[in-house]
C-alpha cells in the first residue's frame, strides 16, 4: 500500500490526478489532500506519507518557496513537484534542492504520473538504506580505532615485564650465562624492543585514522622545513640533498597528520636508497577543484609495481630487517592521514631508478568561508 | 613526560627573602620542563593572586604553589590551611619550602595537607640542589590537577 | 642527607611484577629500607586498622587506583579520615591517565598523582626519582 499526500489547490487539477492515480494504474494507493501549504504541513507533521505530490502554486506560498517549506518540515519524505507550464525551470531548481522529480502539469499522463510515484518511493528507500549502511560504517571504524587504542594500551603492560624482567637477568646472572645464553637474551630484547615499536606504530595508525576535530590552514613550506631539520641526522650522514618546490599553497587538514604524511615520505626516501647520495624533491604537479597533488620523488631503490597496494599495509616490509630498519608502518600511516584528510596517496615507480609518491590533499582557499571549507573536507573524508 | 606541554607549567612561589626568591626561580629557570614563575611575598598577596584580586588579572591560576612558612602579615600555615579550605583551590598541589626542620611544623603542615614538606638547606649547592629536586618531581613525573579556569 | 631512622614504605599494588620492579628501583637508589606490600585494598585496610596498627607505622604510601577487592579511592578516603594516618603522605601511582582520576585523587587529599609510564625504562628511572624526592629530599611526619 502507498500513500501519497496530494497538495493541490485547484480542484479541477486535484480530481485529474485522483483519477490517474485511483484508475487501477498504482493497486493499492491511498490518496489524502490538502489544498493549502498550511493544511500540507499540518498533514506531514502528523504522519509520514510516502510521497507527496506538491503543486508549487498554492493560495498561501508561491515557487520554490513552496518546495523549501514542505522538504525542510519532513526531509525524510520524497516529494515530487508539480509545476506549471510556465514555471518548468523552478522545478528544476527544487529536484537540485533535494526532490525526486517535477512534472508539469497537463504534460503527463496516469503512467507517467504512476512512474514518477515509484520511483520516487524506490529512490528515497534505497538512499536510506544507503545512509544507513554509510552510518553504520562509521561508527563501526569508530569503533574499531578506539579497540585498537585500548588494545594496543593494554599490550604495553605485560610488555614492559618482559622487557624489564630480561633486563634483570641481563643484570644480574649475565655471568652466569654462556655465550648462547647471552644471545638468547639478547634476541629476547630485540623483539620485545622491537614489539614495543609495533605497537607505537599501531597506535600512530589507529590515530592517524581518526576525523581530525578540526581542519586549518596548514603551511605546508613550514611543515618541511620542520621535518628537514628533524631529519638534519640521517641528510647529513647520508650526503642528502633534499629541493623543496618554493611556494607551495597551503592546504586544509591538521597539523600532526599533514606533519605524519610527509615525514614519513621523506624518511623512507632517505631511507631506502642504494648507493649514491639520496636525492629528494617535493612539489606539486597539479590543483584543480580546491585539491592539490603533491609529490615526493626519489633516485631510491624503486618498488616493483606488483607491491604498489602491498606496500600501504601496516607491517609490510619488502626487505629483510637487516636491509632497511622499521616496523613498515610507515606508508600505512601515510595513507590513513591523507585519507582522513579527505585526500589519497598512490605512487609511480621504476624499480632501481626510483620512487614517486603522489599524495592529494584538500587546498586551503583564504576566499572562502572557513566553516564552509571545513564541511566540504568532512564530506570528502 | 605526563603534563601537557601546549602550556609552561604555572608556579607560585610565596617567598618573603628577595635572595631566597631569586635563587629558587633560577634553578627552576634551568629546569627541563617550561614554567612561569609568579611570586608573592607575603601570604595576603598569595591569597589575594591565588583568588584572582590581584592586578595582575589573566595570570592563570598557579599549578603548584611553592609556600614558606614564615611569612610577613598572614603566616604560611594560615596560608595553607585557607588554601586547603577553599573548595576553588585545594586541589593544587602545595610543597611546603621552608628553613624550619621543628618538627611541629612538618606535623602540622601534613595535617593541614600541605602536599609536601621540604627544608631548604644553608647551604647554596644544597639548596639549589633541592629545589632542582622539587622540579624534577612535581614538573616532570607528577601528573598535576587539570588546568583551571583563568582568574578572571 | 644522612637518615638515621628506618624509613617504611606501603606499596599497594596488584601486579606482582610492578612489584619487583619497583622493588629494585629503590635498592639502587638506596633510599627505601623497609618496603611493605599489599595487594588489594582490603588487605591495606586491614593492615592499617587491624591488629597491627599500633606497630605497623608506614612512613609513605605508594597507592595504585584500580585494586581488587577496595579500590584505591576508597583507601584514600578511609586513610584521610582516620587520625592516625591523616598526616602520611600517600603517593598514587596507576596507570590511569584520566583527568577525571587526577582531579579526585587530588580533592581526597593525595598528596601526588603519578601515572605509570608503560615504557619500562621510564618506568624505572620514574620509581628511582620517585624514591628519592619522597625519601630522601622531602621531610617527613614522624
Amino acid at each position: 500500500m502507498t500513500n501519497v499526500l496530494i497538495i493541490e489547490d485547484n480542484p479541477a487539477d486535484a480530481r485529474l490526478i485522483r483519477e490517474m492515480l485511483s484508475g487501477g494504474a498504482m493497486p493499492g494507493v491511498q490518496l489524502d489532500q490538502a489544498t493549502s501549504l498550511t493544511a500540507g504541513l499540518a498533514i506531514l507533521a502528523e504522519q509520514a506519507p510516502d510521497a507527496v505530490l506538491l503543486d508549487l502554486g498554492l493560495p498561501d506560498s508561491q515557487g520554490m518557496d513552496t518546495f523549501i517549506a514542505a522538504h525542510s518540515n519532513a526531509p525524510n519524505v520524497p516529494i515530487v513537484v508539480l509545476t506549471g507550464f510556465s514555471d518548468e525551470a523552478v522545478g528544476a531548481r527544487t529536484v537540485e534542492a533535494g526532490a525526486q522529480d517535477y512534472l508539469v502539469k497537463g504534460q503527463v499522463d496516469a503512467h507517467g504520473l504512476v512512474r514518477a510515484i515509484e520511483y520516487a518511493v524506490r529512490r528515497h528507500a534505497q538512499r536510506e538504506e544507503l545512509e544507513l549502511i554509510a552510518s553504520e560504517l562509521e561508527r563501526r571504524n569508530a569503533e574499531l580505532s578506539t579497540f585498537t587504542y585500548s588494545v594496543s594500551h593494554d599490550l604495553k603492560e605485560p610488555l614492559r615485564t618482559i622487557e624489564a624482567f630480561s633486563q634483570f637477568v641481563m643484570e644480574d646472572y649475565a655471568a652466569a650465562l654462556d655465550a648462547q645464553g647471552r644471545d638468547y637474551l639478547t634476541r629476547m630484547g630485540a623483539a620485545a624492543a622491537r614489539l614495543k615499536q609495533m605497537i607505537e606504530d599501531l597506535l600512530l595508525l589507529s590515530r592517524a585514522g581518526q576525523r581530525p576535530e578540526t581542519v586549518e590552514r596548514v603551511d605546508l613550506t613550514e611543515v618541511l622545513d620542520d621535518i628537514v631539520t628533524a631529519l638534519n641526522g640521517s641528510i647529513s650522514s647520508s650526503g642528502a640533498r633534499i629541493d623543496i618546490a618554493p611556494g607551495l599553497p597551503p592546504v586544509l587538514g591538521d597539523r600532526p597528520r599533514v606533519e605524519q604524511i610527509f615525514g614519513n615520505l621523506l624518511s623512507n626516501a632517505l631511507k631506502f636508497v642504494i648507493e649514491e647520495p639520496p636525492h629528494v624533491e617535493v612539489g606539486i604537479t597539479a590543483s584543480d577543484d580546491g585539491r592539490g597533488s603533491f609529490f615526493v620523488r626519489d633516485n631510491g631503490i624503486g618498488i616493483d609495481p606488483r607491491y604498489s597496494e602491498r606496500i600501504f599495509q601496516v607491517f609490510q616490509r619488502l626487505h629483510r630487517r637487516e636491509e632497511y630498519e622499521g616496523t613498515g608502518a610507515g606508508l600505512a600511516i601515510v595513507k590513513r592521514a591523507a585519507e582522513a584528510l579527505g585526500g589519497r596517496v598512490w605512487l609511480n615507480s621504476t624499480p632501481g631508478k626510483g620512487s614517486t609518491f603522489f599524495v592529494s590533499l584538500p587546498l586551503f582557499d583564504a576566499s572562502t568561508d572557513q566553516g564552509e571549507t571545513q564541511e566540504r573536507v568532512k564530506e570528502a573524508a | 613526560m605526563s603534563n601537557d606541554f601546549a602550556r609552561p607549567i604555572e608556579i607560585l612561589l610565596v617567598e618573603d627573602n628577595p635572595g631566597d626568591a631569586r635563587l629558587t626561580m633560577e634553578a627552576l629557570a634551568e629546569g627541563k620542563v617550561r614554567n612561569n614563575i609568579s611570586v608573592a611575598s607575603d601570604g595576603v598577596a598569595a591569597l589575594s593572586f591565588l583568588r584572582g584580586e590581584a592586578k595582575a588579572s589573566g595570570t592563570p591560576r598557579p599549578d603548584l604553589i611553592l609556600l614558606d612558612l614564615n611569612l610577613p602579615r598572614k603566616d604560611g600555615r594560615e596560608v595553607l590551611a585557607e588554601i586547603k579550605d577553599d573548595p576553588q583551590l585545594r586541589q593544587i598541589p602545595v610543597v611546603i619550602l621552608t628553613t624550619s626542620r621543628a618538627e611541629e611544623d612538618i606535623a602540622k603542615s601534613y595535617q593541614l595537607h600541605a602536599n609536601c614538606y621540604v627544608t631548604k638547606p644553608v647551604d647554596l649547592t644544597q639548596f639549589i640542589g633541592v629545589v632542582r629536586s622539587v622540579e624534577g618531581f612535581w614538573l616532570s613525573v607528577v601528573k598535576l590537577p587539570p588546568a583551571q579556569q583563568r582568574v578572571a | 642527607m644522612v637518615r638515621y631512622r628506618s624509613i617504611r614504605v606501603l606499596f599497594v599494588e596488584d601486579n606482582p611484577d610492578d612489584i619487583e620492579i619497583a622493588r629494585r628501583a629503590f635498592k639502587r637508589t638506596g633510599a627505601a629500607s623497609d618496603i611493605a606490600i599489599a595487594r588489594d585494598g582490603q588487605e591495606v585496610l586491614d593492615r592499617l586498622f587491624g591488629e597491627e596498627t599500633s606497630t605497623f607505622r608506614p612512613d609513605l604510601m605508594l597507592l595504585d587506583l584500580n585494586l581488587p577487592r577496595v579500590n584505591g579511592f576508597e583507601v584514600l578516603e578511609r586513610v584521610r579520615a582516620s587520625e592516625l594516618y591523616a598526616s602520611m603522605p600517600v603517593v598514587v601511582l596507576t596507570a590511569s591517565g584520566r583527568q577525571e582520576d587526577v582531579q579526585q585523587t587530588y580533592r581526597l587529599g593525595a598528596n601526588s598523582y603519578i601515572q605509570k609510564p608503560a615504557v619500562f625504562e621510564q618506568f624505572a628511572h620514574l620509581l628511582e626519582v620517585l624514591g628519592e624526592y619522597w625519601l630522601e629530599v622531602a621531610t617527613l611526619p614522624t
